[in-house]
């Protein structure tokens, strides 16, 4: 195949298909079809002063001006030149991002650690690239610290598929969803330090942060990049040292630190280790999961409720009635289906000490605490019978989203 | 670009210059139009979305700090009104057919089929990078103002993101021997 960089091809058949025809940009047109917009805005000039409208007509008929193109045109060809002679002629040999940045596209495999100052236990990830340098597979173990409320867990992304095995409630959820696989995704890309180093060379272009560069003239020693962000940069008062290996030019550590009361306190660490040493196929699988692991698998079955023509809010409601009407009857499937179509004998077992006898009120849906999880918080209150007693159980955090790729269907989440 | 040219008009608009945000409108409407079509897949909704991007901006132009980054705020709304847009057509497929290519047995169209998913198949990012860049040939630098990333940036996404979609092509039986015959 051909490459797309040195190949017009691809050019061609993109322009082709996506450039079908020009846009038609007609100010006066947008104008009348918003006079209301048009009115907020030249009411402004009553209460800011206002700009010389002649010297922007000016400025206007200059730049439009056939000469004035071809000089500014020429003063940016000189311009380039004369950066990229300034270039030639200072930094031959020094160490530079840019280098890293090219190193990183030979990029095959990967593990890395992250360590968060005060734990000992790091996150750990693997990935292979594919040969274009995307993320092809990707394995993560996310330890207690990473997630109080889930526990430690250890997740397989392979393109839109994503297992989960969440260790304290002994769960497999598996999910083949754009969403979830991106969200797993990120945590991986969040650690990836050729994006990492992009990331760097961008915000230093914009002038967000500073960078110092050590390079040692012992080859063994590593080249130590320090990038200080800047006041109105996105990070203020954060600072990230790299290590370079110097052969190499592929990044080995960063450690992180942030600035407090006039000193900057390292907050944690990322390491990488086993650039292009190929991983084994099994460590992208997840066979080590107990054989009575409680297994969620939205990829072989219908979860929740159809939305039909009911909105978001009366959705989220219906699915939690539904689900509390199924406890009431004991239709233990129907209510796993609601769960995140956790199996019926699961529920059984979750249900087995407590009897819902009626529900007392449901709702109103509200947006969900976690914006992320992009589902609804539905309160409500049921009267339970437990141990012989019967008492008013009030749940104000139950949620309720779509189902991961299962269009138009909602179910229950997050546990109960 | 002139950037001071543009900080110039954008302060201008904020102080109710109308044909200072006549020539924003003028800079930046195909590029939204793009960025929508990146998100919505289909042309005249791109051209509703960027209509409602500049009303938008026309009354909130005021909350913009940053004077030299309209391009990224003005993206940042292009962004939301086609979120909006999707989510108010939610039950409508939003890129592709998926029976078109049985459809259509042209050799020509099946390509073009092929190389529209391939564009559709990449991630929000990349996709709206590949859609700015070959919609009406819009520069680099064009680009990285609207995306708010540095040009040698767009650069080098832009050739990643073709990588994937040769990549993808080639998966699906198509090369670039196989599309010069054509």
């Amino acid at each position: 195949m051909k490459s797309p960089e040195n190949d017009k091809w691809l050019d061609e058949a993109l322009s082709e298909v996506i450039g079908s025809k020009k846009t038609r940009t007609d100010f006066d047109h947008w104008k009348q079809r918003h006079p209301e917009a048009v009115e907020m805005l030249t009411s402004r000039a009553d209460i800011e002063p206002s700009t010389s409208e002649s010297s922007l007509n000016i400025r206007r008929i200059i730049m439009k001006s056939p000469i004035t193109k071809i000089a500014a045109a020429a003063i940016i060809i000189v311009a380039v030149v004369l950066s990229i002679n300034i270039w030639d002629n200072t930094t031959p040999v020094a160490y530079a991002l840019e280098h890293t940045i090219k190193a990183n596209h030979t990029v095959r495999y990967l593990y890395i650690k992250v360590f968060k100052d005060g734990e000992d236990e790091p996150k750990e990830f693997w990935v292979e690239c594919n040969e274009s340098g995307q993320i092809k597979n990707a394995r993560l173990h996310m330890p207690e610290w990473s997630s109080p409320d889930d526990g430690a867990k250890v997740g397989i992304w392979k393109e839109d598929k994503v297992q989960i095995y969440f260790k304290r409630k002994n769960t497999l959820f598996i999910a083949a969803d754009k969403i979830v696989a991106e969200g797993m995704l990120k945590l991986v890309e969040e650690c990836d330090p050729r994006l990492a180093v992009e990331n760097l060379y961008e915000q230093e272009q914009q002038g967000k942060l500073k960078i110092e560069i050590d390079e040692p003239s012992d080859k063994a020693e590593p080249i130590i990049v320090t990038a200080t962000y800047l006041s109105d940069s996105a990070s203020p008062n954060k600072r990230e040292v790299l290590s370079v290996d110097q052969e190499t030019k592929l990044v080995t550590e960063v450690e992180f630190y942030q600035l407090q009361y006039g000193q900057y306190r390292y907050t944690g660490r990322q390491e990488y280790y086993n650039y292009n040493q190929p991983i084994e196929t099994k460590t992208f699988t997840l066979d080590e999961v107990p054989a009575d692991v409680l297994r969620i698998d939205q990829t072989i079955q219908e979860v929740g409720l159809v939305q039909g023509q009911l909105s978001d809010e009366e959705i989220a409601i219906e699915v939690v009635r539904n689900f509390f009407e199924a406890l009431i009857a004991e239709d233990y499937s129907k209510a796993g289906k609601l769960l995140e179509g956790i199996p019926a004998d699961k529920m059984q077992e979750i249900f087995a000490n407590i009897k819902i006898l009626r529900i007392v009120s449901v709702g109103p849906a509200g947006p969900h605490p976690i914006p992320e999880t992009k589902g609804l918080v539905v309160p409500c209150r049921v009267e339970i019978e437990k141990d012989g007693q019967t008492s008013l159980w009030e749940l104000d955090r139950l949620g309720v989203r779509q189902v991961y790729n299962q269009p138009g269907r909602w179910t229950i989440f997050g546990g109960i | 670009m002139n950037l001071n040219s543009e900080t110039q008009l954008v302060k201008a608009a904020q102080n109710g210059h109308l044909e200072s945000f006549g020539a924003l409108y003028e800079r930046y409407h195909s590029s939204m139009v793009a960025l929508a079509y990146s998100m919505l897949a289909e042309r005249d909704l791109a051209e509703d979305a960027a209509q409602e991007v500049f009303a938008i901006a026309c009354c909130d132009i005021g909350s913009l700090k940053s004077k030299d980054r309209f391009g990224a705020w003005l993206a940042g709304i292009c962004r939301n009104v086609s979120r909006q847009m999707l989510r108010a057509n939610i039950n409508k497929p939003v890129a592709l057919s998926k029976d078109h290519a049985a459809q259509s047995r042209e050799d020509a169209e099946d390509r073009r089929e092929a190389i529209r998913r391939a564009v559709w198949s990449l991630r929000e990012a990349e996709r709206e990078l590949i859609v700015l860049r070959y919609f009406d040939g819009f520069s680099q630098a064009h680009i990285s103002e609207v995306l708010g990333v540095s040009p040698q940036a767009v650069n080098g996404r832009l050739v990643r993101a073709k990588r994937k979609i040769a990549e993808y092509l080639k998966q699906n039986g198509l090369t670039g021997d196989d599309y010069e015959k054509s």
